[in-house]
């Protein structure tokens, strides 16, 4: 029997425009049923490797799948109709009202306004009392939301969101964060491109790193952090006790010591603290704090970056 | 077409568009009412004129609109996530753009019929009914064909302004050249539409058949409608 195929798969992507390279050979997977977070510093290809996937843009060489299926193979429409998606910014019909831009979007599925619960879909979202608004006249924030609407509102299986808390207030931050969340549990799964790294640390499964179109990095949330960077050992000293310091810190071994704003970091966390102390004391060394540093998301993404482009 | 029908109902350009259209068809009935022409030819020969010009601009504008409102409006990625089929979607939007072009038109010239009759009844001219009729109802072909002209230009030049700008240019203009070159001349977009429009009316002016006319309109308006859907079919969009 053959395999599910995965909600999503880039296979070896390239996509050119001109003699400029924007992705270059894009390998991966989003399993079913998780959230991945897309990451990467502007111009990275997301974008690009997003409307590769929906058959917008096509792609130079590779695949780039939804359920199976690419652009122009039999199966693909059936395919990317259970997709949700938002591209950069929301596409809406600005003098049109919410509703009818609602009514618009699930028409284009031969569905009635009755059958896809459009007011249903509007008060997921916070928008219900301004349903009858152009959408013009709404904030950022609020087309935003709208934005959302419109991709939740064919109840998609496969959601792609790029930025989607681009403008929100922090409130509006937490609710399409708990959306998102939520996803999952409906069955969906999710692929979120957003340079908010505290929102993907706060929804997202696994995280795919790109720079210059190019994947860097790619696993579960801990893995991508802790192979990165991972958790530190700081030790506060002295000011004219740091380079002793760092030099007992490397005479232990604990990988790769470092002084920054007046604290000395190693990379390996030794199992028995008191070793460290125990060989500070013997070079005269008091220490004034010992603590481990969590690694965040946005450290682990700014190294693999910054090695990158090194 | 569902979604299409629903965006000509909603959004304001067709809006406004129609209602220019209906504007003038009410204007030009008063005129006549008001002031009703000596010669009774002018009955049917100013309604058609009028329509003719606000008809053909309407349905260029109309044209032009319905192809490049996505890419205007940043929507390709909605509306291809629900009809991936490029081809289908713009089968749909063309079809839209003939069956609104199409309700304006009987509308419009209905409404130019109906007040030009009641002027020249007012005024006591003796006007064939049937004439003026015919000859008002002869603008539709045309204004149909300006539309996909506008649709083929709008495609192309994938944004409104650049759209219309293309699509006067060709009919207005670029048209009135092509008349000069030998050959080609006889058979410009602007010589069998009018040629179909003439038919139609009854006048006896039309150099083609009907059949002619009406073959090498399609003919035109084919070649302006490939390459804006060959540069959609085959093209990256947002």
């Amino acid at each position: 029997m053959a395999a599910e195929p995965h909600p999503l798969e880039f296979d070896g992507l390239v996509k050119r425009f001109g003699r400029r390279t924007v992705i270059d050979g894009l390998s991966f997977t989003v399993p079913e049923g998780a959230i991945v977070g897309l990451l990467g510093p502007n111009g990275a290809g997301k974008s690009t490797a997003m409307r590769c996937l929906l058959g917008l843009q096509r792609p130079s060489a590779g695949h780039a799948r939804v359920l199976g299926r690419e652009a122009g193979q039999s199966g693909f429409r059936e395919a990317v109709r259970k997709v949700g998606a938002i591209i950069e910014s929301p596409p809406l019909y600005k003098r049109a009202s919410a509703l009818q831009n609602l009514e618009i979007r699930v028409r284009a599925y031969g569905l009635s306004t009755a059958d896809a619960d459009v007011r249903g879909v509007l008060n997921r979202v916070g928008l219900a009392e301004r349903a009858d608004d152009a959408v013009g006249d709404f904030s950022l924030g609020m087309r935003q939301r709208m934005g959302l609407a419109l991709a939740l509102v064919n109840d998609p299986s496969i959601v792609v969101l790029d930025e989607p808390t681009n403008g929100l207030d922090p409130a509006g931050t937490v609710e399409v964060r708990e959306l998102v969340k939520e996803l999952p549990r409906r069955g969906a799964t999710a692929l979120v491109c957003t340079h908010r790294l505290a929102e993907v640390e706060a929804m997202c499964d696994y995280v795919v790193v790109l720079a210059k179109g190019k994947l860097l990095r790619q696993g579960s949330l801990a893995e991508v952090i802790s192979a990165a960077h991972g958790n530190r050992l700081a030790v506060t000293v002295a000011p004219e006790e740091l380079e002793t310091t760092v030099r007992v810190l490397g005479a232990l071994e604990l990988g790769d010591v470092k002084v920054a704003d007046g604290v000395v970091t190693a990379s390996r966390i030794p199992e028995d603290s008191s070793t460290v102390t125990r060989a500070l004391a013997g070079e005269g060394v008091y220490l004034r704090g010992l603590s481990v540093q969590r690694a965040s998301l946005e450290d682990a993404f700014l190294e693999i970056v910054e090695a990158a482009n090194a | 077409m569902s979604a299409e029908l629903a965006k000509l109902r909603y959004l304001h350009l067709p809006r406004w568009t129609a209602a220019a259209v209906l504007a003038v068809a009410i204007v030009v009935g008063l005129a006549l009412l008001i002031f009703p022409p000596s010669d009774p030819g002018r009955y049917a020969s100013t309604s058609s004129f009028a329509m003719s010009i606000a008809l053909t601009i309407a349905a260029i504008v109309f044209g032009v609109w319905i192809a490049t409102l996505e890419f205007a409006s940043g929507t390709w990625q909605r509306t291809l996530t629900a009809e991936p089929d490029r081809s289908t979607v713009l089968l749909a939007k063309l079809a839209v753009l003939l069956l609104g072009t199409i309700m304006l038109g009987v509308v419009a010239v209905g409404t130019t019929i109906g007040l030009g009759e009641l002027a020249a009844s007012r005024a006591a001219a003796d006007v064939d009914a049937d004439d003026v009729a015919r000859q008002v109802v002869a603008v539709l072909p045309p204004a149909i064909a300006a539309g996909v002209v506008g649709f083929g230009f709008g495609l192309l030049a994938g944004s409104t302004g650049g759209g219309i700008a293309a699509a006067f240019a060709f009919v207005f203009v670029l048209d009135g050249f092509l008349t000069q070159i030998p050959g080609l001349g006889e058979w410009t977009f602007g010589q069998v539409t009018g040629d179909l429009q003439a038919k139609i009316a009854g006048d006896g002016t039309a150099e083609h058949a009907l059949v002619a006319s009406l073959l090498v309109t399609i003919a035109w308006a084919a070649l302006i409608l490939a390459p804006g859907w060959l540069r959609i079919l085959r093209g990256d969009l947002k």
